[in-house]
């Protein structure tokens, strides 16, 4: 009864019409998951079908998972999947798009963001689980990994949200709906400061379709740059648990002011980056906060106080060498 | 302190080592601060919002307990339901997660049943002043020997940013969307009305001030009570456009009027009387007095049963 | 031993202190108020804790802290009050905090009749809690019983980790009887179930015993470890892993069966019985004298009389009902036990509630007219 095959054919060279589909969007909390889903759901609903979506939220927290069902016909009646029902699946982050990979059936596509954030809710059962998080190695059949923030560029320079909107462009290309109606579902939910640039991210990502409709082939990682990205970028190793951590031996030492930042436990704030008084902090690509410019840094501990999430710690440390911190 | 998070370590499984990141400076590590020693290192991450300051405080009380305390055996920390209510599950202790208003309830009876255990409960603004409003008045009429930390977010976080009894006037929640029409508890001045023999007011921005009064608390014979003023980032001050959590904080520093300027400047509020819609709160010790606890006026033995 | 005189509500505070409770947290409601009353009197000299709390959610929150702390706590309340309990019942059966409550049932709903007897609240005691909660629920039908099965709900409560209801209505509560205060002996009270294992790292709060009891130990005694309502593993943290929660919950219902072996039905009359009466609380002392009424018209009757509501004793009813031609189920109310009997009786059995909710007792002879009507419809040989 759905048409997940004519996720093959290019938009325009459609034969059959789509009479009705399921579709999952997945992701964690900040990311746009509803927002995305109640756009695509709005371009469904002015092509004239029926359309139900539910939303599973976790709970009411920022950065837990988020998956949003979608599913669209002339008469639809409930609203939840089953697993293996979905002809497509959309989501903003790795590991919540590989766990919605039971609802794709087969021949399905899952197109699905390798931007990695872990969400707290997924590590209060196991946080082994979380630490042990999927690579981008094996990339399951059916499944396009895009590099969302990569195709995206400048367009997620103000941003990074938008990468995401990446994703709805290439799904397009998936579903038999002119460019225009998808622009202007963009119009009527993003707010109107971000539109040109979701615009902009939403053609990059129409520029994939080559990508996704090969999709089921043995998957690359697409977009221009894969760097950083493959591997979890986890907790670093601890010198020592208590009392002063040491260099290598051999070196003349002194000690000096160094702040660890537990990068599992960060949620990307912002906080420690706005109160350090030396700008020694600031936020990677993936809203964790970097201890940048050691050099600069007195140990005044600010940081660590005001860190909600308890993540950094403030201390001497013995360095090797009498000159500057080597970096 | 070493050996102890050494062992945790080894329960729970060492922490992952990353492979060496190009670019990174390769100073060694500092160690982890004293009171991260107190955390369920199975439970953290925890699960508040990025910039919550709500995990601002809790790192303060753990580390004003580290200067106190070597370990927590013999203290038993009691809360309800809520963001605030959820820290308590991250430390290593006796802990209990009760039901929405009520933490008094248990932490009364834990009390009297082992009075000598120090009981220290965690409420929010909606937990401990609104479902759970009558126990507090109560618990400080009957000084019951505890400690009660009231983290005050002018907010119902958990459930998606709807109105509180500590809401300011004029302020926007999913629940007050024309701005609350309503007034707020004093938090501290009722408490002190009821009968509570220590209350003191502090910021999550001035984490020492903080540290400072949950000592002195955590020290007093009878009904304790801090109210601490803290953000709610995602809801609060998304939803009344006050900024991220580092704005929220620096909002604080100077007490508030800036809160004050920002939803007055709004023109839909403009016929929501009266503003200026927060006043000035004093912070710092309000009330101190002393008088029989309950276990003792009930002349409670610490044996226990 | 000689036997005294005393009230039902006051052989409930005996068996109460006769079982160790050392702290009973509660707020005034008629009719159990004789209860707190004389626990009020009784516990601080033993330097136990007796407190009236602001209500009936802060009475039974209190108790459960005490229990946690490692005390045999109890409250007593009646319709109403135990409404405002469930909450707190819940959460003491999910995280298996031992706790005894005693309902003194008037008529309800609401306000409804409060000094007049009623069986209202089976149904509550079963069901008022959200959630599949499975509970004990008592039932004594003297005022001795009230004293031995008091003893009893603290055994199973402290021994299962769960809490026990008592329920009985406003007669019993009110009624002297010679009662024989027989101090329990060791396995009468029954212990707590504690930890095998000293405190470390990787120590399961929540980890079961061989009767799927968690080992849960009380606060302060060198166990660091999380109490919580939220659906949790055997480390005590929350999960929502579904596999873990379908797990634990029935291990909550299972755990409970040996109540039913514990507090066996008392069958009267019942080996030739054709017309089975099925009665509990103070209903089945007049449903007994109403057997021998009907014994004695030469009606072939007899009595199941449960002392146990909740879990349900499943097997001796079904056993009973599908065995007879007629069964009367007999109950202060609008009908609820009388529908778990329906479910479990064979569909050869004629089914004919006798029920009565509007604040008095049912007379054996109502029930002996009842039965005697049916009878004559042809219903029931005799």
């Amino acid at each position: 009864m759905t048409t997940g095959q004519v996720a093959a054919a290019a938009p325009s060279e459609l034969q059959a019409p789509l009479v009705s589909g399921n579709l999952v969007v997945a992701g964690v909390g900040g990311q746009g998951v509803i927002l995305a889903s109640n756009l695509i759901s709005q371009v469904l609903l002015d092509a004239g079908y029926d359309v139900k979506k539910s939303e599973v939220h976790g709970m009411s927290q920022r950065g837990g998972t988020v998956v949003s069902h979608v599913r669209f016909g002339p008469e639809v009646h409930s609203v939840m999947l089953e697993p293996g029902s979905a002809d497509w699946i959309v989501a903003f982050e790795w590991e919540e798009g590989l766990r919605a990979l039971s609802f794709l059936k087969p021949g399905g596509v899952a197109l699905v963001s390798t931007e990695q954030r872990i969400p707290p809710a997924a590590m209060l059962d196991h946080r082994e689980r979380a630490l042990a998080y999927p690579g981008l190695g094996d990339v399951p059949s059916g499944v396009v990994a895009v590099d969302t923030f990569a195709v995206a560029g400048d367009a997620a320079a103000g941003a990074p949200v938008v990468a995401q909107t990446v994703l709805l462009g290439a799904l397009s290309t998936l579903l038999p709906f002119p460019s225009e109606a998808w622009q202007s579902s963009i119009g009527a939910w993003v707010p109107p400061k971000a539109l040109s640039a979701n615009l902009t991210a939403f053609e990059r990502g129409r520029a994939l379709s080559g990508r996704v409709a090969a999709a089921g082939e043995p998957a690359a990682v697409a977009g221009a740059s894969t760097n950083g990205t493959a591997a979890h970028e986890g907790r670093s190793g601890r010198a020592g648990a208590g009392g002063v951590a040491s260099a290598p031996e051999g070196a003349a030492e002194r000690l000096v002011p160094a702040v660890h930042i537990e990068r599992s436990w960060c949620k990307g704030c912002d906080i420690c980056v706005a109160v350090c008084p030396e700008k020694c902090l600031v936020l990677d690509r993936f809203d964790v906060a970097v201890f940048a410019n050691p050099q600069r840094c007195t140990g005044c501990g600010l940081c660590a106080w005001l860190c909600p999430d308890l993540a950094i710690d403030v201390g001497l440390v013995r360095e090797a060498g009498a000159g500057g911190r080597s970096s | 302190m070493t050996l102890e998070s050494l062992e945790k370590t080894a329960a729970e499984g060492p922490p992952p080592e990353s492979p060496a990141t190009a670019g990174e400076p390769t100073l060694p590590e500092p160690p982890p601060s004293a009171e991260k020693r107190f955390l369920r290192y199975g439970m953290m991450p925890h699960m508040l919002c990025p910039g919550c300051g709500h995990g601002i405080v809790f790192e303060a009380m753990l580390r004003a307990l580290s200067s106190r305390y070597e370990q927590l055996d013999d203290i038993a920390f009691v809360a309800g339901i809520g963001c605030s209510s959820r820290v308590v599950g991250y430390v290593d202790a006796c802990t209990l997660h009760t039901t929405h208003g009520r933490p008094l309830t248990f932490a009364t009876g834990l009390k009297l049943a082992r009075p000598e255990l120090k009981v220290v409960v965690v409420t929010g603004d909606g937990d401990g002043l609104s479902i759970g409003g009558n126990h507090l008045i109560h618990a400080a009429r009957r000084n019951v020997d505890l400690t009660c930390v009231l983290f005050n977010n002018e907010i119902y976080g958990m459930t998606g940013g709807q109105l509180a009894p500590t809401t300011i006037p004029g302020a926007y929640t999913s629940t007050s969307p024309q701005g609350n029409a309503e007034t707020p508890f004093d938090a501290a001045r009722l408490v002190e009305a009821a009968g509570a023999t220590y209350v003191a007011r502090a910021q999550s921005y001035r984490t020492r001030e903080f540290e400072e009064v949950f000592l002195q608390a955590l020290d007093h014979r009878g009904f304790s009570f801090v109210e601490v003023m803290t953000d709610c980032t995602e809801y609060f001050g998304r939803t009344n456009r006050l900024g991220n959590g580092a704005d929220l904080l620096f909002s604080q520093a100077r007490v508030e009027p800036a809160i004050d300027a920002d939803l007055a400047g709004r023109s839909t509020l403009q016929e929501v009387p009266p503003r200026p819609v927060r006043p000035v709160l004093e912070m710092g010790v309000l009330h101190e007095s002393s008088r029989p606890t309950l276990d003792q006026a009930m002349k409670l033995s610490g044996a226990g049963s | 031993m000689s036997q005294q005189l005393i009230q039902g509500n006051e052989a409930c505070a005996r068996g109460a202190l006769a079982a160790g409770c050392s702290f009973f947290a509660g707020y005034p409601i008629s009719p159990s108020s004789e209860i707190a009353e004389l626990l009020a009197r009784e516990l601080p000299p033993r330097g136990s804790v007796f407190i009236q709390m602001e209500d009936e959610i802060a009475s039974m929150g209190a108790v459960l802290g005490a229990s946690l702390g490692g005390r045999r706590a109890m409250t007593a309340t009646s319709g109403p009050g135990f409404t405002l309990m469930q909450e707190h019942l819940g959460y003491a059966s999910l995280a298996e905090i031992p706790c005894v409550v005693i309902d003194v049932m008037r008529g309800g709903p609401s306000t409804g009749l409060p000094t007049s007897p009623a069986q209202g609240d089976v149904m509550q005691a079963r069901w008022g809690s959200h959630g599949d909660r499975a509970t004990i629920a008592l039932a004594p039908g003297s005022v001795q019983e009230v004293y031995s099965l008091t003893i009893e709900a603290f055994r199973l409560a402290e021994t299962l980790r769960t809490p026990v209801a008592v329920l009985y209505d406003e007669v019993i509560g009110h009624m002297r009887e010679g009662v024989e205060l027989r101090e329990p002996t060791p396995d009468e009270l029954g212990r707590r179930t504690s930890p095998r294992t000293a405190f470390s790292p990787t120590f399961l709060p929540y980890a079961p015993d061989e009767n799927g009891v968690a080992m849960v130990p009380d606060f302060g005694r060198g166990y660091r470890f999380h109490v919580t309502g939220l659906m949790h593993d055997e480390r005590g943290y929350p999960t929502s892993d579904n596999a873990k929660v379908a797990e634990l919950l029935e291990r909550l219902e299972r755990k409970l069966e040996p109540a039913v072996a514990a507090v066996p039905p008392e069958r009267y009359r019942l080996d030739d019985a054709s017309v089975v009466l099925i009665a509990y609380g103070i209903v089945a002392r007049t449903a007994r004298a109403a057997v021998d009424v009907l014994r004695r018209e030469g009606i072939r009757a007899g009595l199941l009389r449960t002392r146990l509501l909740w879990p349900l004793p499943a097997a001796a009813l079904t056993e009973v009902s599908r065995s007879a031609e007629l069964v009367v189920v007999a109950e202060m109310n609008r009908g609820q036990w009388a529908l778990e009997v329906e479910r479990l009786a064979g569909d050869t059995t004629v089914l004919s509630p006798y029920l009565k909710a509007g604040g008095s007792v049912i007379t054996a002879e109502e029930l002996a007219g009842h039965v005697r009507r049916l009878t004559r419809e042809g219903v029931a040989v005799s």
